[in-house]
């Protein structure tokens, strides 16, 4: 009987690999496997090195600028005063600071977007999880550091105004920029 | 202007095991093969597949997943393949590196140089 890892161990490590990923990375640790501890610690090593590849495989610059400039432009028009001091340091740096992590989230979630499963529903949820992400850490920003956050009013405003622009920028609508499919990668699989 | 064939001493290590493995090279024999040519560096299996990533975002290497296997509880493997302009950088690296080794010879001296052929005439034996 070939031994193999432990079942639990081996579903949380299928979790963390990007699903495009996942086949070949938790063949190859299965066959370097020597012992749970051992698989654990290779995983560890392993596994985020890929989730960044992909991350970086999925991102293209227009891509990213895009959204920046969407989530920025959201967070802006609904903070106080958005039109006399739109790029002001009381606005600025509350509205990059949100936008960049909304932003590493959304390029987060894309590395674990199955291929051939980018519909226009979950770009939905995966952009208003990425500004919920965001509104979530500027509140905690707004206890730590009242200089650096946005009102609670605003914070909600732009939130809805950011979701919507990323997700019809993402579904590709002509809104903004046209995402490529599947994040363009080169893979293919032999019959 | 021709495509970009620039590669870094990394991605020449990969190129070199993929070459080397011909029809066998994936994942794990392509980080076994390439900690055997960077001894004693240890190489970390993620970083042989962000630079494998990066290679096929080039285009100087090809992939394919095998059929699956039950050594490896039934998954595929990647089987990665060097394409035309891989080869072509993988050759004009090994020529950089033979100029490279010649200009230390000159500058060392033949002494140097013998002492270096036995040391790898030992390492191969």
């Amino acid at each position: 009987m070939s031994q193999g890892p432990p079942k639990a161990v081996e579903a949380v490590v299928a979790l963390l690999i990007p699903p495009a990923r996942r086949e070949e990375v938790l063949g190859d640790l299965q066959e370097r496997y020597r012992g749970a501890a051992g698989y654990v610690v290779d995983a560890v090593r392993t596994v985020p090195h890929v989730v960044a590849s992909q991350m970086r495989r999925k991102m293209t610059p227009t891509m990213v600028i895009a959204e920046a400039f969407a989530l920025y432009l959201a967070f802006a028009i609904a903070s106080p005063g958005s039109m006399t001091s739109f790029f002001h340091k009381e606005t600025a740096v509350p509205c990059a600071i949100l936008s960049a992590i909304a932003l590493v989230a959304l390029v987060f979630m894309d590395a674990y977007v199955q291929p051939g499963c980018r519909t226009e529903k979950r770009l939905g949820l995966q952009s208003l999880a990425a500004v919920a992400i965001a509104c979530a850490a500027g509140t905690v920003i707004g206890v730590v550091s009242p200089a650096r956050a946005l009102p609670h009013r605003s914070l909600l405003v732009g939130g809805v105004i950011a979701a919507l622009l990323v997700w019809r920028a993402a579904a590709g609508e002509g809104l903004i920029y046209r995402r490529k499919p599947d994040g363009g990668t080169r893979r293919s699989h032999m019959a | 202007m021709g495509k970009n064939t620039n590669i870094g001493q990394f991605e020449h290590l990969l190129l070199t095991a993929i070459l080397a493995l011909r029809d066998d090279a994936y994942g794990v024999t392509i980080h076994a093969k390439a900690e055997e040519l960077a001894e004693p560096k240890a190489i970390s299996l993620g970083a042989v597949y962000v630079t494998l990533d990066r290679l096929e975002d080039k285009g100087l290497v090809s992939s394919r997943l095998s059929d699956p296997t039950p050594e490896r509880g039934g998954r595929a493997k990647r089987c990665y393949t060097l394409e035309a302009l891989g080869e072509r950088a993988l050759r004009e690296a090994a020529i950089t590196a033979r100029r490279m080794w010649e200009s230390s010879v000159e500058a060392w001296g033949a002494e140097w140089e013998k002492r270096w052929r036995r040391q790898w005439g030992k390492e191969t034996a």
